[in-house]
Order: C-alpha cells, then sequence, then structure tokens
C-alpha cells in the first residue's frame, strides 16, 4: 500500500439478515481514499453507501454483520491498523471513533440531543478523548465554534439545538465533528437536509476549512451536483457494489459505466427538456450488476459485464 | 375573471398571533407569514413557487386551501360551477369544492397512515365525498394504482412495505382519485433521490396531460422548478419578491434574493466552481 493512502478497504461484505433472507448491503467491495483528498461516494438510497461508512467507525448494528474484509486504516504518524480487528470495547476503538475519525449526519436535528446545551455536547467529544480541564475545552469549543461561523460562540454555548437554525445546526456539527481533529472525517448526505442557500454556504464552509486543515474526507451523497463541487475522486455504488471509480472530471464528464450515464441524466438541467431519463431499476440490477469484470485504465475503474468493456480497458 | 384563470390570489395574507409565555397568555403582536400575495393560475399550466424554508412557501398554499385560514384577501377558483371566493365560504360550502383541490405532500413517510392498507388509504378521499358509490370505490382504486405505476398487489400492504418513490406514488394516487382540476405539490420531490426524483416527475407530467390537471408546485431546488414550471413565484419573508416565466427569472433575475438563489445552485461541472453571493452585500428589503 502507498503512503499516499490513508484508508483501504478490501472485499468488504456486510449482510443484513432477518427470518426470511439474508441481503447483502455490501457486496465484496475494494476501494482506496487518498490522504488529504475528498472521495464520494455517489449512489441512490439502498446503494450501501452509508453502511460502508458506518462500517469504517465500526458502527454497523445487529442485524448488520460484516462478513467479510478488511479496512487499513493508516493514519499519520502511526502505523497502520486493521479497523475490523479492533474489539468492541478497546480503547484502540474510543480512539478512533471521533478522535482520528468522525462523522457529520444528514439530519442535524435527530444527530444532536435535544436536552443539553450546544456547548455540553462539544465540550463531551474533547473532554472524551483530550485530558485537558473543562475550562480549557469550553475555550476550545467556543474557538472551533467561532472557526465554523457562529458568532457569539460563548453565548451560543449555552443554548439548545432547537433554538438553532438547520443550517447552523449543521455547523455545530461541523465544529464537533473538527474538535480532535481528526484525520478522516464523513460526511453523510450533509447537505441534503438543506435549502440550496443553506447548502451552498456548508459546501463553502467545508472547502474553506479542507483547504486549512490537512483532512481527508469522506463524502457521501446522491446530488451529483455536490459532488462535482467538492469531489476529488468519486466512487459510483449501486447495489452494494462499487461500478466506476475515477477523478470527479472522468466520472461527470465522461461516465463509461451505463449507471453513472444515467444518474447524470436524471438531474433536473438548467436547460429544458420535456422528459428526464430516468434510471429503470431492470437494466441496473439485471444487466449491468450479475457477473461484472473489473476493468482498469490508469487509475480509472469500472465494473461491467463483458461485451460492454471499452476497448482500451484491460481487465 | 377570466376562464382561463383557474386561480386568481388577490392580497393574501396570513399573520399568526405572538402570544406571551403565561398561563393567562396574551397576544403581543403579530407575525405576518405571507403579506399580500397576488397572483393567478391558468388552467392546464404549471406554477412553481420557490424560497428558501420559512419563506412562507407552504403557509401560502395551505391558506389557498383554507387548510389555514387567511387573515385578509380574496382565492378565486374557477370551480364546475362558476368562480367562487374560497375566503368567503364556510367549512360546510367548502366541502363540494374540496373535490376539485388536491394536495400532495412532501414527506411520503409521514403523510401516510402506517396502520391503513394502501386501498384504504387511496380510498378514503372517496368515502369522504362520495359515500354513495361505494360499491364503485374498488373499481377506482384499482384504475388509480395502474395509472400511477403501481401493482394491483400493493392494495393488501402497509405503507412501510414500499420505498420513498413508491410511497409518493401512492400520495398522488390518493390526491387524484377524486379527479381534482387543482393539485398542490408541496415540495412533492424534495425528498427522494435523483433518479427516483426524475420518474416522479415524469409521472406527474403524464398525469397532468392525461388528466387535465393545473399544478402549484412549491420546491426549494430551482433546478426541479426550471424543469417543470412554465411560471414561478420567489418568495422571501412571506412576500412575492418576483414572479414571470421561468425562463426570463433563471436568464434574467431582476431582485436581489433571486439572484442569490441562483448563485447557490451548484454546478454539475467540476470546473465551474460554487460561488454563492454574499447574503450580507445584497439588498433584500
Amino acid at each position: 500500500m502507498s503512503t499516499s493512502t490513508i484508508l483501504s478497504i478490501r472485499n468488504l461484505s456486510i449482510s443484513f439478515k432477518n427470518e426470511i433472507s439474508e441481503q447483502l448491503a455490501v457486496n465484496n467491495i475494494n476501494l482506496d481514499m487518498k490522504r488529504s483528498q475528498t472521495t464520494a461516494i455517489v449512489g441512490e438510497s439502498g446503494s450501501g453507501k452509508s453502511v460502508t461508512a458506518y462500517a469504517m467507525m465500526q458502527l454497523i448494528q445487529p442485524p448488520g454483520k460484516i462478513t467479510s474484509g478488511e479496512i487499513i486504516f493508516s493514519p499519520a504518524q502511526q502505523d497502520s491498523f486493521d479497523i475490523l480487528q479492533l474489539n468492541d470495547n478497546s480503547p484502540a476503538l474510543y480512539d478512533l471513533r471521533g478522535g482520528l475519525m468522525s462523522m457529520i449526519f444528514q439530519e442535524p436535528m435527530t444527530a444532536l440531543s435535544p436536552v443539553h446545551t450546544i456547548g455540553n455536547q462539544i465540550m463531551e467529544a474533547i473532554l472524551t478523548h483530550q485530558a485537558i480541564p473543562k475550562q480549557a475545552a469550553f475555550d476550545l469549543a467556543a474557538a472551533m465554534l467561532e472557526r465554523v461561523g457562529i458568532q457569539n460562540s460563548r453565548e451560543r454555548m449555552h443554548q439548545y439545538p432547537f433554538e438553532f437554525s438547520g443550517g447552523m445546526r449543521q455547523r455545530v456539527m461541523i465544529a464537533m465533528a473538527l474538535v480532535c481533529q481528526p484525520q478522516i472525517l464523513i460526511c453523510d448526505e450533509p447537505t441534503t437536509a438543506l435549502d440550496v442557500t443553506i447548502q451552498a454556504e456548508i459546501l463553502a464552509l467545508l472547502k474553506e476549512l479542507k483547504a486549512t486543515i490537512d483532512i481527508s474526507v469522506l463524502f457521501i451523497t446522491h446530488d451529483l451536483a455536490v459532488v462535482a463541487q467538492i469531489a476529488d475522486q468519486v466512487i459510483v455504488m449501486n447495489q452494494g457494489r462499487i461500478l466506476e471509480t475515477g477523478s470527479v472530471r472522468q466520472i461527470l464528464n465522461d461516465p463509461i459505466h451505463p449507471y453513472s450515464q444515467g444518474l447524470i441524466a436524471a438531474v433536473p438541467g438548467m436547460k429544458r427538456q420535456p422528459r428526464l431519463d430516468a434510471i429503470s431499476n431492470d437494466s441496473t440490477r439485471h444487466n449491468y450488476g450479475v457477473h461484472p469484470l473489473i476493468a482498469i485504465k490508469g487509475d480509472r475503474e469500472v465494473a461491467l459485464p463483458m461485451p460492454l468493456i471499452p476497448a482500451e480497458y484491460q481487465l | 375573471m377570466t376562464t382561463r384563470n383557474l386561480l386568481e390570489v388577490t392580497n393574501l395574507s396570513v399573520k399568526f398571533p405572538l402570544l406571551k409565555r403565561g398561563l393567562l397568555s396574551k397576544q403581543v403582536g403579530e407575525f405576518t407569514a405571507v403579506d399580500q400575495v397576488s397572483f393567478e393560475v391558468q388552467r392546464g399550466s404549471v406554477l412553481g413557487i420557490v424560497g428558501e424554508s420559512g419563506s412562507g412557501k407552504t403557509t401560502l398554499v395551505r391558506a389557498i386551501l383554507r387548510a389555514i385560514e387567511p387573515s385578509s384577501g380574496s382565492v378565486l377558483f374557477q370551480g364546475n360551477d362558476g368562480a367562487v371566493d374560497l375566503c368567503q365560504l364556510t367549512h360546510k360550502q367548502l366541502m363540494p369544492l374540496r373535490t376539485q383541490m388536491q394536495m400532495i405532500f412532501q414527506d411520503p413517510f409521514a403523510s401516510l397512515n402506517p396502520r391503513m392498507k394502501v386501498a384504504d388509504i387511496i380510498a378514503e378521499p372517496l368515502v369522504i365525498h362520495h359515500p354513495e358509490q361505494h360499491l364503485q370505490h374498488r373499481q377506482q382504486v384499482i384504475k388509480m394504482l395502474e395509472r400511477v405505476g403501481l401493482e394491483a398487489d400493493s392494495l393488501h400492504r402497509f405503507p412501510h412495505a414500499f420505498s420513498g418513490g413508491q410511497r409518493q406514488r401512492i400520495g398522488i394516487a390518493r390526491a387524484l382519485i377524486l379527479n381534482p382540476s387543482l393539485v398542490i405539490c408541496d415540495e412533492a420531490v424534495s425528498a427522494l433521490d435523483v433518479s427516483v426524483q426524475a420518474q416522479v416527475l415524469n409521472l406527474l407530467a403524464d398525469l397532468q396531460e392525461e388528466m387535465n390537471l393545473t399544478y402549484i408546485f412549491v420546491a426549494h431546488d430551482l433546478n426541479v422548478v426550471h424543469h417543470f414550471c412554465e411560471r414561478a413565484l420567489v418568495m422571501y419573508r412571506g412576500a412575492v419578491v418576483e414572479s414571470g416565466p421561468v425562463d426570463q427569472i433563471f436568464t434574467s433575475p431582476q431582485h436581489d434574493y433571486t439572484k442569490l438563489l441562483l448563485s447557490a445552485i451548484p454546478s454539475l461541472d467540476p470546473d465551474i466552481k460554487l460561488a454563492p453571493l454574499d447574503r450580507n452585500s445584497l439588498d433584500l428589503g
């Protein structure tokens, strides 16, 4: 593994089992996250993108189960290790969650506790991971809130989540996630619940933070326009499989996989057209998902059945 | 009122009382959620209403249906028996008119009763408005299901067994079963993934043609409005700041708030960087 890879997932499978059937939410995927870059996972609901991210922090709850694979994490100035080998109550896992790696969720209202003040919740994150006095933690938290664009942070530390608007709550989430200076930040659809103007503000904030802090970001979304604005690398997922990986320009300007092409065509554009090209479920499930081969050209990968693979690609 | 217009809204305002906290709460002021809004909707057209959350879009459309009582103004509706001002009617007088205007809601999870089967959900408007024809209800429900692209075996299942897009189809079937002329879509596709959103938008467009519907389409996604609507209103803090054909709004926005909204749309091209205007530097009135 090269030093520029901060996280590498190998042959990961996650299944959800009920009385009747077993569903593979993630089906034998491989992916690499490059250090200090933004990697985006795109896909519809049910494609396994969130589950993959949850597995990175060992947050898969029963009936979900990681059936195989490894997630190799190589933090800076530390030896790399397999996250999936960590014991449930090992100190290394506590360090990982919120310390080395943290997460921003889609719905800030449900991710924040309604009965604790904002300050309390951010300080909890700090005090869990650092042995510093409470006053220092308070100062640190207030400075972080200021950093993410919340004014009067010292007064606002004493307020509850319901006193904040949706965009402000998401800023609080970002502050909470970044306060322990993690090396990987996972953003699970952080702007999906927001208005377009607020979304633009949050994206601008994330970009600005990314430029000043050395951090690797995993960005999960179904909105390709957001991907275009924020990502370096793009991974297209569907039905638990990775269909295509490449740089943001490769995927958006020249998608190879028919499913990626469909996703892009389904975005209502600024040019008017009578009908949108919706993706029909049958086409993805039956034609592309079964027995694909992985073809590679340079740093681009695509999973397709044999007849559909472009000639310049190698298996 | 010309017969070409299905709906004419004039100076519609909705005010909510601001109450002092306490046991004997006293009214200390008023909050104007919708402020003197006027517009008209032509029969067979699609009017978009855009604005950020809190701008009064939903309050406006609910006030049109009298789901929220408007404080002042008039809503002239061209019903099957001539034009009426919805604001002047009693609830009893409104009942027969309600069959002609229906609503599709944003959240396909919250807007369907989890304890009712799909057949009962879709039939409920019929049970309320046409109880005397109960023998034909089932037939109508099956026809409607087919029309919105759901299998007939969906009838006896509960909403939890369906995906978000399918649930939205159930909501659409419920809204259209009474054969309304005006359908209000309140963020009907906002909660859906882009590919499912495309399917639902296509379905709404097909149904409009087949059933000769008029839509009022509330959304905060400007691309969707641009794709789907012919005219649009831009709302900010309860007031309409700009209105006109969507192409005109998108190519030459007049109001600063419209410019702000347009500048916040991320482009699909990674080389076109998002550069939202600064809210504080604009004259938003």
